[in-house]
């Protein structure tokens, strides 16, 4: 069963517990949980076999029980190198924005963009492709890649039209999705616009939640962004709340290549669906999930998490209130993931308890930080104050002089951080503004991956 | 592993079977739920942790004691913004409490929701709401706060913070004054029953103080009733007092009496009213519940708070474990460490200040 049954790491089993005050392992082993304890044997039946793993890292083994308090505690998940035989058949539908301004070069890249994806699927996966402007074709309904160049011709006839109807568009493509929809597909949209939403549906709350509903269904929605008109508010949004990938794509010589990166990346999917839930115990609450918006219930909160390809990694950083009590060694949380498994072609559910121990001794506390969540919890705020710069930069706020200040001390602390990737892509940044070009597109990239805790794949 | 394995042999021959069901002869003991020492949550046997509280079971051994203070209880007793929607609830500090989507008290991870959006605050009973600029706007009971301006708003009042809708949740403004009646209902009982054994209590006090038992059932009681009320009634703590051979003995009025024979070493003067109240030789105890020596009608201290003890050597104070801390000139106590106390020292309680004189 749970392949992760995670207490504070840094010690074994054992020896915190025998920080207890009351008598050390001797109550611990006696008691009822004889088989789920013992991480080390657990975690041998369960990696093996399952795509996941889930761990909880907490700020601080010790809590102050005297009054209340706030705590952190990474969720990660790692997923195996492990495939299981063949690659998941992908259920794809690419929506493509043919509004007025993709005409000429843009409209043509994307064309063979469509081509390249063509040409990368399998007979087994299954293919669709809608197109909207003020109105919504589909262009090709969801199918199986058989003849490839009868696909293509459809994507050739592809015209620029008017407006933007990216509501409907999105909601198009979620029903060919659904129409052939299975747990044994990976099921995805791309979503490629290069401007605003001007026709039907526009505000962000509505695009934003029925691509939630969409993701309630199954469907996740990758958002890729072309060009400087485009909103990378919305479009990021739309990528956080669906759980798939944002890219910011500057040139249009460059949006084939964007595809076939995603579809690479979606061809290595091991995890899908992944669904964290936070169930609190009391005198203990969630104050938030960096960088993600879960849903609050009565002691209990949810939260989508994106889909986790082969050998990649990512996390979620929670912070709790935890309300004083007596002294003694609590679990605060209980942390359930489910997920479609493609390694074991099933539903899988992990689970990892967060357990602190509550003590009156402040010094204990004080002498037990734990760095590796200490460094995410810097890299969070990190995010948080390049969202704000990103803020600022927009509105306007902030002058360009005043923003590669503060985009230089977020890169030092990426830096020390070990954030390599997004240290110098706020670089890159820092140098945009400096020509006088606007980064916007590109930092929420960078948050966004910030917030994901992504790395490797 | 090995040793755990090890241990674990060696346990099963050392009488931890209490807690080991499932064990041989010992099957049949399985049926039995697991009380939670800290909640008195029944569990389903074979529950690691307690499904309400998280509290460890295994580690509730016999002999195992719950610090009498319960904070969860007591916390139930502060204001809270309640979401109706989810049934989250944020509870409320004495003085101001940030609200908005970063770095807030109540923290509001809502996009209509201004990092900074809102400040609440709590004082003397009073709840003033302030916009500090929100993008989206505060309402309380539909009407919009400009910014700048405080609004005085009523517990039950819906509060909307750009989207996000809080009501304001107070504790009953009698809940301490019905726990203090609860309590003393329950005293006088006592009292009674303690009179009319007194012959009786008397003669025997000088061999041996009287068993705690003795009392045990009617503090059950008390303890119920104040569940019920939602009071914060802690078995023990009474039990702590009246154990006390001397206090448990002597009727009540003659107690009173021997205090006021007590000459008064120190004052601790409340700010900013300038109440008064002794410092007698011997233990002070100091809480919101009317058994203490100085009783402090505040929902923010435990309903026992702290100790000041007076002796030829000075004084000291120590927190017994309270729910919001105890500190002297702004720096909080260590539970259960005595402290020195000197002329002048500021002392906080929950929301009440006090300076200590001699």
């Amino acid at each position: 069963m749970d392949s992760t049954q995670m207490i504070p790491p840094s010690d074994d089993e054992r020896t915190q517990l025998s920080n207890g005050g009351f008598d050390p392992g001797k109550t611990q082993v006696s008691g009822p949980f004889g088989q789920g304890f013992d991480p080390g044997r657990t975690q041998m039946a369960g990696a093996a076999q399952k795509a996941l793993n889930m761990q909880a890292v907490v700020g601080n083994q010790y809590a102050i029980a005297t009054h209340g308090s706030r705590e952190h505690v990474l969720v990660s998940l790692q997923a195996s190198g492990a495939m299981g035989g063949a690659r998941m058949p992908l259920n794809l539908c690419l929506i493509i924005d043919r509004s007025g301004s993709m005409e000429g070069e843009p409209l043509e890249y994307v064309k063979r963009a469509c081509g390249y994806v063509v040409d990368l699927l399998e007979p087994n996966d299954v293919l669709s492709i809608v197109a909207f402007e003020e109105r919504v074709d589909v262009i090709m309904p969801a199918r199986r890649v058989v003849n490839k160049n009868l696909i293509k011709e459809h994507i050739n006839r592809l015209e620029v039209g008017n407006t933007t109807n990216l509501y409907d568009g999105i909601a198009a493509g979620a029903s060919q999705i659904a129409g052939v929809y299975s747990g044994n597909y990976v099921n995805r949209a791309l979503l490629f616009t290069d401007g605003d939403p001007t026709a039907g549906i526009k505000d962000f709350s509505s695009i934003v939640g029925m691509v939630g509903e969409q993701k309630s269904r199954g469907i996740t929605i990758t958002a890729l962004g072309f060009g400087n008109e485009y909103n990378e508010e919305l479009l990021a949004g739309i990528a956080r709340k669906s759980g798939g990938n944002y890219y910011y794509i500057t040139r249009p010589d460059l949006i084939p290549e964007v595809f076939r990166k995603e579809l690479e990346t979606l061809m290595t999917v091991v995890a899908r669906n992944l669904h964290l839930r936070v169930n609190l115990s009391r005198w203990a609450q969630l104050r938030q999930i960096y960088g993600r918006l879960p849903t609050f219930g009565n002691r209990y909160a949810e939260v989508t998490l994106p889909d986790v390809e082969r050998g990649s990694a990512e996390s979620a950083l929670l912070e709790l209130e935890l309300g004083a009590r007596p002294a003694g060694t609590y679990r605060v949380a209980r942390l359930e993931l489910n997920c479609d498994d493609s390694v074991t072609g099933r539903p899988e559910r992990l689970e990892a308890d967060v357990v602190l121990e509550f003590t009156a001794d402040e010094n204990l506390v004080a002498a037990n930080v734990n760095q590796q969540v200490q460094k995410e919890i810097e890299v969070a705020l990190a995010s948080r104050q390049l969202e704000r710069t990103v803020m600022g930069m927009r509105t306007q706020m902030i002058a360009p002089g005043a923003a590669v200040q503060e985009l230089q001390k977020t890169m030092m602390i990426l830096q020390q951080q070990g954030k390599t990737d997004q240290a110098q892509e706020v670089q890159k940044a820092i140098d945009s503004i400096k020509e006088g070009a606007s980064v916007e597109k590109t930092l929420v990239g960078t948050i966004y991956n910030l917030d994901r805790g992504r790395t490797g794949g | 592993m090995l040793e755990n394995d090890m241990e674990k042999t060696q346990l099963t021959d050392t009488g931890a079977t209490q807690t080991m069901p499932g064990v041989g002869t010992e099957a049949t003991q399985q049926a039995l739920g697991v009380t939670c020492p800290v909640c008195h949550t029944t569990n389903a046997p074979g529950e690691t942790y307690c499904c309400d509280c998280g509290f460890l079971l295994a580690s509730a051994r016999e002999g195992f004691e719950i610090a009498a203070e319960q904070p969860g209880v007591a916390a139930e007793l502060v204001p809270k913004l309640v979401e109706p929607s989810t049934g989250r609830e944020f509870a409320l500090n004495p003085g101001p409490n940030t609200i908005g989507r970063e770095n807030a008290d109540v923290l509001l991870t809502h996009p209509s929701v201004s990092r900074k959006h809102a400040t609440l605050t709590v004082a003397d009973g009073k709840y003033l709401l302030e916009d500090v600029g929100s993008t989206n706007g505060t309402f309380a009971g539909g009407k919009k706060i400009e910014p700048g301006e405080q609004a005085e708003v009523e517990p039950g009042t819906e509060l909307m913070f750009g989207s996000a809708v809080l009501k304001l949740e107070a504790p009953p403004e009698d809940a301490a004054v019905s726990a203090a009646e609860a309590v003393r209902e329950v005293e006088e009982a006592e009292e009674r029953e303690k009179l009319s054994e007194e012959s009786v209590a008397v003669e025997e006090a000088a061999e041996e103080p009287s068993p705690p038992v003795e009392v045990e059932p009617e503090q059950h009681e008390a303890a119920d009733q104040a569940e019920a009320a939602e009071i914060p009634v802690e078995p023990g703590v009474e039990a702590r007092f009246e154990a006390t051979p001397e206090q448990t003995l002597e009727p009540p009025v003659e107690a009173v009496e021997v205090h006021e024979e007590l000459p008064t070493l120190a004052r601790l003067v409340a700010k900013p009213d300038g109440q008064e109240h002794q410092i007698r030789p011997g233990e002070n105890t100091i809480g919101r519940r009317p058994a203490n020596s100085v009783v402090i009608p505040d929902l923010y201290v435990s309903g026992s708070h702290a100790v000041i003890n007076a002796s030829d050597a000075g004084f000291t104070i120590t927190d017994v474990g309270s729910t919001n801390g105890t500190f002297v000139n702004g720096e909080r106590l260590t539970p259960n460490e005595p402290r020195e106390l000197q002329d002048g020292d500021e002392l906080t309680l929950g929301q009440s200040v006090f300076r200590f004189t001699i």
